[in-house]
């Protein structure tokens, strides 16, 4: 570009900063969970799972009651009644019972199983794996060896021996699905205390003299809450598939209980004459099983300080 | 890359299509393809053996019926015919005493069968060195029950073989069902030198046994198959038709099904989620057996509520069993008592339809009677009982609509626990449970094989009830030997126990079954063997 005019000196002047500006933000601050949120939100599949688990939520305990049937009533009149025959919006079983009062009730026991044994992993797992990531070294030795040991037994045969035992039910089957459930939970713990302990940031709050509590909860467990939660959204669709498994092989809830593996089972048998009554609780089974996995995928970018744009 | 994709999700959409279209293509089959003199059945389980002396299982028993014959073989109705005994045996004046002439027979490997083979198999069974678990059935027989428990010898025992075609059966004392008694499995001969030139390994083979019936085994794939053919040493050979029956070891209903309706079998049972497709078919039909299913109420523990008779008759006339039976369940039909229907009763009629006593459904009457036990006891209301019962998917219909009646009918809340058979027997035993469902089939034709495990002190009877006439009356029978007033007294302990309600009868199972339209005349028992062979043919031109 061929320019005639001539830049002159007075065209510029000094500008006049003051050396504090230096310090001051102007745009807002952004918090860890702020940024968290706002990538967890451009994430669509994350989002659609998340609205499929509430909805679903929801449903497990509304659906029950929009029809006026319970879940245990027979009604030889109307057994195995196609989808949508009047207020039967998913048929009936062979038993005449309604289908879409039995699934959704299903979906909710199934769920609360699933939470109730996610709840479980975390307390137990987090306890566990923070002390033996924290104190390290001989008392890490025992309790890993003894976590060793514990994984080592097929979790199918204490699982089965424990619901021999104890009559099946949500509380039995949750119990026996944590049971050994909590372990991959307290290594991963284990594995991030291990690191994080040796931060600064740990290593000045116990110069200023904090305990070793204030230190746990305050400053390491929060920052393991990424990982943790990941672990969580992938252990609650685990524990809902393993139900479903247990009431498969008959040791499930006692009928006329309905969990999801409980119609599973039931639906199998009539797979070949009526395929829809195992057609809708598969069909939410599986809704779910996806939801939990994009939310757990989508939580996992989220919380990911390295995605950070 | 773009193309690739594309070209992977047109193959998992085909594939995925195919996979639901492949699992579309069941039912479409001609059913059976019987050819000539071939049949092709199914039989649920493999033998264990096939020594006669020691099988307990109906699938031994079944194969030993049609390939070995005992003094007398179950005909076309289930009745008691000459085997290999020719003519009806002649008795002593006390009745106590058989003597029984046998038919000139061979056995497949040519040689004679000898009133010898029935002294030696019948005295093998008794042996307490063989532990036969069917050597009670042979308790009618003088000196067998202290034979077996090593309280007599050998040569003590009722059974002679006098000469080589004469044989002598000395009865403890005269029993109406001999006839029957003797075509049951553990009656049937045994060749001394097969059975001791194999020792352990007798009968685990068709090479390592001998046959004296309409058919021999030709082969024995252990777990998956067996064939049997026309045995040319039968002595009514001509009355045999088949010359070869193919039996496919199957376990698994869908599989049984499946075989079935690609014509690859021409006979199976059918699984209860099959009967709804099938029940109209012409080929269905329900073979008979005499297991009766029942729940026993367990009157031991102290604060059972089952103690009262009330309670008891509220429990045994609140289920409609009729409902169950015509849309859940669909194999059987509603116990009228405890003694199933295929049971004889004298020599005409069956046991059932003299009976004295018909269960009938009755909720009003069950809620009254419910209510007025419960005021007897001084409870407002029941405590939730507990209802064991086995795991199977039949099971767990029964407990399902069983617990789902006593609540609508009764006010009575029941939680269902549904237990492996093994863990079933053994919560039996132990009397953990408050109601117990539970089944019993017959040994022998006859009522006594029911009612006596309902006598006080019987490990089978469960719940405990306990009775003091009904006692009397079986032990009465049980040594009677006039047989119109034994028949009497059995018929009056039904009454008193139905009427009592010791036990509360549920139904009478019959097996749902598919058979090719061609086969005749395969004869179906409902005590014994499943079934004979001995007269079926394969109608042709069809």
């Amino acid at each position: 570009m061929n320019t005639s005019e001539k830049l002159s000196p007075d065209l510029f002047k000094p500008a006049q900063l003051d050396s504090s500006e230096g310090e001051q933000i102007r745009k807002e601050s952004v918090s860890y969970w702020q940024d968290v949120i706002r990538r967890f939100r451009t994430n669509i599949g994350a989002i659609v799972g998340l609205s499929i688990i509430i909805l679903f939520i929801v449903m497990s305990f509304v659906g029950p009651y929009m029809n006026s049937y319970d879940i245990s009533t027979q009604n030889y009149d109307i057994q195995n009644l196609e989808s949508f025959s009047g207020d039967h919006y998913f048929g009936t079983d062979k038993f005449g019972r309604d289908l879409w009062t039995r699934a959704w009730y299903g979906a909710k026991i199934s769920l609360l199983i699933a939470f109730l044994a996610a709840f479980l992993d975390v307390t137990i797992g987090v306890t566990y794996g923070g002390v033996s990531g924290y104190y390290g070294g001989r008392v890490d030795n025992i309790m890993q060896r003894f976590l060793e040991i514990l994984y080592s037994i097929p979790n199918l045969i204490i699982i089965i021996l424990m619901l021999l035992v104890f009559e099946p039910g949500i509380i039995p089957i949750a119990l026996a699905l944590s049971i050994t459930g909590w372990v991959p939970m307290a290594r991963i713990v284990r594995a991030q205390m291990m690191k994080l302990k040796s931060q600064e940031y740990v290593l000045a709050a116990r110069t200023l003299g904090a305990s070793t509590y204030r230190i746990m909860t305050k400053h390491l467990i929060p920052n393991v809450m990424g990982p943790i939660i990941v672990a969580v959204t992938f252990a609650i669709p685990s524990a809902i598939f393993f139900e479903a498994f247990l009431s498969f092989i008959g040791l499930g809830l006692r009928p006329p209980g309905a969990s999801l593996g409980v119609l599973l089972n039931d639906g199998n048998k009539l797979l070949q004459i009526y395929p829809y009554q195992l057609f809708w609780p598969a069909l939410i089974i599986s809704l779910i099983m996806l939801s939990f996995n994009l939310l757990g995928d989508g939580l996992r970018d989220a919380l990911d300080p390295k995605m950070r744009k | 890359m773009r193309n690739w994709r594309k070209l992977t999700s047109t193959f998992a959409i085909l594939l995925v299509a195919s996979l639901v279209l492949s699992a579309c293509s069941f039912g479409g089959g001609d059913s059976g393809d019987a050819k000539g003199n071939v049949i092709n059945l199914i039989e649920t389980a493999e033998p264990p053996n096939l020594d006669s002396a020691r099988s307990t299982d109906s699938a031994s028993f079944t194969i030993l019926n049609n390939v070995n014959e005992g003094l007398y073989r179950l005909d076309q109705d289930s009745k008691p015919t000459l085997g290999m005994a020719a003519e009806e045996p002649t008795k002593s004046d006390d009745n106590k005493t058989y003597t029984f002439k046998l038919r000139d027979a061979n056995w497949s490997d040519g040689k004679p069968v000898t009133a010898k083979d029935f002294e030696y198999a019948w005295k093998r069974a008794m042996n307490p060195d063989t532990a036969s678990e069917y050597a009670f059935i042979m308790n009618a027989i003088d000196k067998a029950e202290e034979y077996n428990a090593g309280k007599a010898k050998a040569k003590e025992v009722g059974v002679n073989a006098i000469d080589d075609k004469t044989l002598e059966i000395r009865l403890k004392q005269d029993v109406p069902y001999l006839k029957d008694l003797l075509t049951f499995g553990t009656f049937l001969p045994q060749r001394q030198d097969i059975v001791e030139k194999h020792g352990e390994k007798y009968a685990l083979d068709p090479d390592k046994m001998v046959f004296n019936g309409p058919f021999v085994l030709s082969e024995w794939k252990h777990e998956s198959s067996f064939t049997y053919k026309k045995n040319d040493q039968y002595w009514e050979k001509d009355v045999v038709k088949l010359d070869t029956v193919n039996v496919t070891i199957s376990k698994d209903a869908t599989t049984s099904m499946n075989l079935y309706n690609t014509g690859k079998v021409d006979y199976t049972g059918v699984g209860s989620e099959f009967i709804d497709s099938n029940k109209d078919k012409p080929e269905y039909f329900l073979q008979p057996e005499s297991t009766v299913f029942y729940t026993e109420m367990n009157q031991i523990k102290e604060d059972s509520i089952f103690k009262n008779a009330k309670i008891r008759k509220a429990v045994m006339i609140g289920i409609d069993r009729q409902t169950e039976m015509d849309k859940i369940l669909k194999n059987g039909v509603p116990a009228a008592g405890f003694v199933s229907p295929a049971i004889r009763g004298n020599d005409d009629k069956k046991f059932r339809e003299l009976a004295k006593v018909n269960i009938e459904y009755n909720p009003q009457e069950a809620k009254k009677l419910f209510d007025e036990g419960l005021k007897e006891l001084g409870l407002d209301k029941a405590p939730t009982v507990e209802i064991v019962g086995d795991d199977t998917s039949g099971a767990k219909d029964d407990l399902t609509f069983v617990k789902e009646q006593l609540k609508q009918n009764l006010g009575l809340e029941v939680k269902i626990t549904s237990v492996p058979f093994k863990e079933r027997l053994e919560r039996g035993k132990k009397g953990n449970f408050d109601l117990l469902l539970g089944g019993w089939a017959a040994d022998y034709n006859d009522a006594m094989s029911y009612l006596e495990i309902f006598t006080t002190g019987y490990s089978y009877n469960r719940g405990k009830w306990s009775n003091k006439q009904y006692d009397e009356l079986v032990k009465k029978a049980q040594a009677n030997e006039n047989f119109d007033e034994r028949l009497e007294q059995l018929l009056e302990a039904e009454k008193i126990m139905i009427e009592d309600a010791g036990i509360a009868p549920g139904y009478f199972r019959s097996s749902p079954s598919l058979i090719n339209q061609k086969i005749k005349d395969m004869h179906w028992h409902a005590i014994g063997p499943d079934y004979s062979l001995k007269w079926t043919y394969v109608e042709e031109g069809k």
